[in-house]
């Protein structure tokens, strides 16, 4: 409850409880206090004045009593008067004395008109016995407070024993009403000067704290307003929030002062951020125009090779990311002889990609001039290491098919090796394994061959393919791709390439690609 | 990955802790690319690598090929197999020199 207070009213709620307990704590200690003084200055005066009506009625007074006719009405009505005049003298209410004869109370003198001798007590009995007898009981002295019909008294009552062994006990009333009176008084006096102070106060700190919370409502106004225009603040804000911050020396100032520093700080980063986000979506857009590119490169099934029935061929590439750094490619070198190729760049992305398109370009064009695979790839090597500052590397496989023979002829950059599935089994191709390129100036590859029966299958891939990863971070592996292929070898090659492709799918169960994929393959009719 | 990078006796060690792959590789570029002034011979620890991706081995290629160029030298040491597999597959191995031990490095620096 307290907690969803604004501020303003949780500081008058404290300060109106705070006095309040303040005014309530002084008025009861302050009663308490003066009721205890005033209290032993009349018991010491109710003592006194016990013992001046002790002197009054007189020890023979009581040696003479031995029942209701020892004292004459005119002796009773002589000290009665006496003891009354006393009484008015040093204003007590009443004073009396009274024995105990056969264990009953009896008055034996008093001030009061009404008294009479050796009337016996009439009250209850047992407030008689706990009050009236103690003092002779015990011989002690006993004061008593009570409040009756006629109000609150308190009272003495001093034993006394004469010569002759008379006891009897002589007692003083004073009228309490008047000291409880005077205690309320001092109370209501107390109550309303703490109520005064309180509206005093109250008023004081309506109006301060109404001061004071002003800034923060402008504060908070202001922040609304500045969510509300895009984290932007008027000029006229701004200087506000500047006056503020030289004005108050205070919290407010320094919460003013931030608050500009921050409004500021959003605004820049929003301004920053749109910036980014622009620059990203163009980026982004940019991207998948460099992934059309990219894949526009790379041959189709159906660019040309149709009218081929010596061959089918067929290639896919999967970048990690928009581009890769893989390359497949395939092309006519003359009527008689197809090459084809596979590489993989270092790394991935941007630069990845930049690198494979120029490999790749590289690859056809010198490849075309009818040369020898290893002279191919020597040449391109040696092109790719000019101004290679980066350090970036291909591996690369590249191979010409006479499509009249079947025999083909190769030469290895570092690649994995490719899968030959004939009749009889599907095994890794051992390659003497070269050097990539672009990495070292010079270095001569070597020429290897096979050739192929119809109805033989070469299956290339890159390593994204056997290094792709589940979410246990186990690999797929050679054996695993050896083993999709362990079913049927007949089918058509785009349909083996594509169970690659699912194979992986199936095993990575959607973890995220972390390099890129190429699988490609070709069979000899 | 962890690399550490100190100089003894005018040679030059980088220890690396952890896999060198495309997320750590363009880190340690960086770092040995910082000491490149410096660098002349160079003892490469690589006990505790237990997987070098091919961006990593671009970051090897291209410090091998700095030193070169300023006849210096880079000798990697305690290549583990897997390693090992990838540079012979890839040809490296014919230009990377290998030892199994640091002394052993620096018995070769002594010599030459």
């Amino acid at each position: 409850m307290f907690r969803n207070l604004p501020f303003r009213k949780k500081v008058l709620l404290l300060l109106f409880s705070s006095i309040a307990g303040c005014v309530i704590f002084t008025t009861s200690v302050t009663v308490f206090f003066t009721e205890k003084s005033t209290q032993g200055v009349i018991d010491d005066m109710l003592f006194s004045v016990a013992y001046g009506a002790h002197n009054l009625v007189g020890d023979d007074y009581h040696d003479r009593i031995e029942d209701e006719f020892s004292i004459s009405p005119e002796e009773f009505e002589l000290k009665r008067s006496a003891l009354h005049e006393f009484a008015n003298e040093v204003k007590v209410k009443e004073v009396y004395s009274y024995i105990i004869y056969n264990n009953e109370l009896r008055w034996t003198s008093g001030s009061l008109s009404t008294d009479t001798f050796f009337i016996a007590y009439q009250g209850d009995r047992e407030k008689m016995k706990k009050i009236y007898f103690t003092p002779i009981e015990e011989n002690r002295i006993v004061f008593n407070s009570y409040e009756d019909a006629y109000g609150a008294v308190r009272s003495v009552f001093v034993p006394f024993t004469t010569d002759a062994g008379t006891r009897y006990v002589v007692g003083a009333d004073y009228d309490y009403e008047e000291v409880k009176s005077e205690l309320t008084g001092i109370a209501i006096g107390f109550i309303l000067f703490g109520l005064f102070i309180l509206i005093v106060s109250f008023i004081i700190a309506f109006i301060l704290t109404n001061k004071m919370s002003a800034p923060i409502k402008k504060l908070v106004e202001f922040s609304k307003e500045m969510v509300d225009n895009d984290y932007n603040l008027t000029e006229y804000d701004q200087n506000y929030l500047k006056e503020f911050s030289l004005k108050y020396k205070d919290e407010i100032g320094i919460l003013s002062g931030s608050f500009l520093y921050l409004q500021n700080s959003i605004k820049h980063y929003v301004q920053d951020l749109k910036k980014t986000t622009a620059a990203k979506e163009s980026l982004e857009s940019q991207l998948r125009i460099a992934n059309a590119i990219q894949m526009g490169m790379l041959p189709k099934e159906v660019d040309g090779f149709c009218d081929h029935n010596e061959f089918a061929i067929c290639g896919f590439m999967k970048p990690a990311k928009e581009v890769g750094g893989d390359l497949y490619n395939y092309f006519m070198i003359d009527d008689e002889h197809l090459g084809f190729t596979i590489g993989d760049v270092s790394d991935k992305g941007i630069p990845a990609a930049l690198f494979m398109s120029m490999t790749n370009t590289l690859i056809k064009s010198i490849a075309l001039t009818g040369i020898t695979p290893a002279e191919v790839l020597y040449r391109v090597n040696n092109e790719l290491c000019k101004g290679n500052e980066q350090s970036m590397f291909v591996t690369l496989f590249f191979a010409k098919l006479n499509i009249n023979t079947g025999h083909v002829e190769y030469a290895n950059a570092g690649h994995n090796p490719f899968i030959l599935l004939d009749k009889h089994k599907q095994a890794y191709q051992k390659l003497y394994p070269g050097i990539v390129l672009a990495a070292f100036e010079d270095v001569q590859f070597k020429n290897e061959e096979i050739t192929l029966s119809p109805g033989d299958t070469l299956l290339m891939y890159t390593d994204g393919v056997t290094e792709a990863m589940n979410s246990q971070q186990k690999l797929f592996g050679e054996e695993r791709l050896l083993q999709i292929f362990n079913s049927d070898v007949n089918v058509s090659v785009s349909i083996m390439v594509q169970s690659v492709i699912q194979g992986l799918d199936a095993y990575v169960e959607g973890f995220e690609q972390s390099d890129d994929i190429t699988v490609l393959a070709l069979r000899y009719h | 990955m962890k690399v550490a990078i100190q100089t003894k006796n005018n040679i030059v060690y980088i220890t690396i802790q952890g896999s060198i792959d495309s997320n750590t590789a363009g880190e340690l570029q960086s770092r040995i690319m910082e000491e490149l002034v410096s660098l002349n011979r160079v003892i490469m620890d690589l006990t505790n690598v237990g997987f070098l991706s091919s961006a990593g081995l671009r970051v090897l290629l291209m410090l091998y090929r700095q030193l070169n160029s300023n006849g210096g030298k880079m000798l990697l040491v305690n290549v583990s197999e897997e390693i090992c597999d990838i540079m012979s597959m890839t040809g490296f191995i014919n230009f990377f020199e290998l030892y199994s031990s640091i002394e052993e490095a620096e018995k070769k620096f002594k010599l030459t």
